[in-house]
């Protein structure tokens, strides 16, 4: 019988020839793999876990933002049209997106999501009680997931798991392909490829407190950085307010859960603080926030988190948290919320939330910075595309809640077709001399010949824990300083002093690798840029600086060298007329209200 | 309330439901079998149980009824 925690790399190797290899399996993978296998092309879709379920995708709550064919007056918080949608999104990402990307988003969102029908997707548009659309319409993902991998079967395209990617192979600046192992049996395995996409996700796993899948390691930035290309907003981490903050609990957030609409955050001392930092945007002074808005917003989500982060670096918060009162909440919503997950999260394990305030601290999800896109999903390196949370510039400081996976959706969809068809127009790669790669590969074998002098988990929190104090919801330049040099001393004791048991510890070395690139380039953009900008929060700098911020920060490898650059930020397609922007964010938040007022007359 | 039943017996030692955790809940042990290394980070999402080629593992919380997007999970 197999036993995986002696198994070791085989030292066998093992060459794949394919038209596009597709990196990552979550929803930007998936479609990618279809939209490719359209063209009559040869498709490696790979993924290092099993394919589909590990990713964010499976645990995110399903929500596809798109514009309503015919806007319907219940629809709540559903756009009526792509341009409201784009107008809206420009605002709420407070001008830093690539406006060509955030176009062809609102644009494309309503097709690509009816489209899903034809893949076998049902309950995607969803029906209320009254008839009508219905906007949490998906419980959990796997029901999107799903279709997709069969679809995925059925036209034939070549789905490997397991397979962990360390790099990819460049020649002259051209991406030929990518090389890794195989986490179970251990074989060396080299990818020739015409054209490679990288749908990788996020870095959300470098925080201590995240909502993310333990595969969110930012592997596809690190690899994209390694190789060369230009990655844009790094700073750039969007956090989930509610996420729990007790022992017993998971780290994950309330989602669905009608009855938070109607809760209080309290600081250590018991006053209900949320308005005090909404005041600017809050244009009815007499009623308290969390009834004109519903507390539980999915739009307005980093503002919260900021006000959260900032109670708790104030030192008014409890244990590093804050407290969720839920004393308040009419029986009526409790019964709504019967079969939610909120029951069996939270009530399934011995909370009596009538009485007991509990425990919550933003936790991180989106990255929304990524890997410089042009709208073909073509980076800066030729034979390389990407699509979904691994690219930036989408979203630009901040999005609404329903946009990630529409990103992944829609610009999976773009890239799949794109590398498709340029490899119908590519000769051959000229990747014929393995040599080098094998160096590389047998260079990790020595690993296993290594004895550790730290544990992995150690660095793994090491990491986590530097990030998150520092790196964070509240940023300051002391704070970002102590973090970069922290990171480099972690970063040599690992070079230096690690060592494998298992192809486990392997996969889990190549993860903190990447880690580690990924909070540099966090950090030092976070560093670099001296003001407040939707989700980046620094309190030495707590104005956003129109004047001089409003640019993408560019990062680039040069040598061994991560240099930053900026970038005026592109207005050609749409400029708002006032750009102190705090009157548009006003109206965009009134336009919430009234939604959530329609949705829930007017609790 | 929450558990995590692991049927040592049936259980093949391939490692998928480790693989396929995306809280980090499972770990593999040192007979190569499945163990259930931090409970409360479980978010009862199922890919263990429905993933798993044996049927060696449950994930038992009698208070929640599964939808049927939570059942309908294949392996590839």
């Amino acid at each position: 019988m197999l036993n995986l925690s002696k198994k070791r790399l085989s030292g066998k190797k093992k060459i794949y020839e394919t038209d596009v290899l597709i990196i990552g399996s979550g929803l930007a993978g998936l479609r990618a793999a279809i939209e490719a296998s359209r063209y009559g092309v040869k498709v490696h879709l790979v993924d290092k876990s099993v394919i589909g379920y590990n990713s964010n995708t499976r645990i995110s709550a399903g929500h596809i933002k798109a514009a309503a064919v015919k806007p319907r007056p219940f629809a709540s918080s559903t756009p009526s049209s792509p341009i409201e949608h784009f107008k809206n999104k420009i605002l709420i990402g407070e001008f830093l997106n690539n406006q060509r990307l955030t176009e062809i988003l609102c644009f494309e969102a309503t097709a690509k999501k009816y489209e899903l029908k034809d893949f076998g997707i049902i309950g995607l548009i969803g029906v209320d009680k009254k008839g009508l659309q219905d906007y949490y319409s998906f419980p959990y993902a796997s029901g999107l997931i799903t279709p997709l991998i069969k679809t995925c079967k059925r036209i034939g395209v070549n789905i490997l798991r397991n397979i962990n990617v360390i790099d990819l192979i460049s020649i002259n600046d051209k991406v030929v392909g990518a090389y890794g192992f195989h986490g179970i049996t251990g074989d060396f395995i080299i990818f020739k490829a015409k054209n490679t996409i990288l749908a990788t996700g996020g870095a959300g796993e470098v925080y201590k407190r995240n909502d993310t899948a333990v595969t969110a390691t930012g592997d596809g930035l690190a690899m994209a950085y390694r190789s060369g290309a230009l990655l844009m907003d790094m700073e750039m981490q969007h956090f989930e307010p509610f996420v729990h903050a007790e022992d017993n609990l998971p780290m994950m957030d309330r989602r669905e859960a009608y009855a938070a609409w109607f809760g209080i955050l309290r600081n250590k001392l018991g006053e209900d603080f949320l308005p005090k930092y909404l005041k600017k945007f809050n244009p009815d002074k007499d009623q308290p926030f969390h009834i004109q808005y519903g507390v539980y917003n999915p739009d307005i989500r980093h503002i919260i988190s900021r006000a959260m982060g900032t109670e708790v670096y104030e030192k008014r918060g409890d244990q590093g948290a804050v407290f969720f009162d839920l004393s308040k909440v009419p029986d009526e919503a409790w019964n709504v919320d019967k079969s939610s997950l909120y029951l069996k999260h939270v009530l399934c394990r011995g909370y009596n939330l009538k009485k007991d305030w509990i425990h919550v601290m933003p936790g991180a999800i989106t990255t929304l910075g990524g890997i410089l896109i042009n709208e073909k999903g073509e980076t800066s390196l030729s034979g390389l595309n990407a699509a979904g949370e691994v690219v930036g510039g989408v979203h630009g400081a901040a999005r609404f809640g329903g946009d990630a996976l529409a990103e992944a959706l829609i610009f999976g969809a773009i890239a799949g077709a794109d590398a498709a068809r340029k490899s119908l127009f590519s000769k051959d790669s000229n990747l014929n001399n393995f040599e080098l790669i094998e160096r590389k590969l047998e260079r990790l074998a020595e690993l296993f010949e290594k004895k550790s002098e730290f544990s992995l988990k150690e660095i793994e929190k090491k990491i986590k824990d530097t990030m998150w104090e520092n790196v964070g919801l509240v940023r300051t330049k002391t704070g970002l300083e102590k973090a970069i040099e922290r990171i480099k001393i972690i970063e040599n004791d690992f070079n230096d002093k690690i060592g494998c048991n298992n192809l486990r510890d392997l996969k889990t070395v190549i993860e903190i690798k990447n880690m580690l690139q990924c909070s540099e380039m966090i950090a030092l953009s976070a560093l670099k840029r001296e003001e407040t900008r939707g989700v980046h929060f620094r309190y030495d700098f707590p104005f956003t600086d129109n004047k001089k911020w409003l640019k993408n920060i560019i990062i680039k490898k040069d040598n061994e060298d991560m240099i930053l650059s900026t970038q005026g930020v592109d207005f050609s397609w749409y400029k708002p007329d006032t750009i102190p922007y705090d009157t548009d964010l006003v109206k965009v938040l009134q336009g919430v209200k009234e939604l959530h007022h329609r949705k829930y007359g007017g609790k | 309330m929450l558990q995590i039943i692991i049927n040592k017996g049936k259980c093949s030692c391939c490692g998928v439901c480790v693989e396929a955790c995306p809280a980090d809940v499972l770990e593999i042990d040192n007979d190569g079998k499945a163990r259930v290394k931090a409970l409360s980070e479980c978010i009862v999402c199922r890919n263990c149980q429905h993933l798993c080629p044996r049927k060696a593992i449950r994930v038992d919380l009698p208070e929640y009824k599964e939808t049927r997007y939570d059942k309908d999970i294949i392996l590839v």
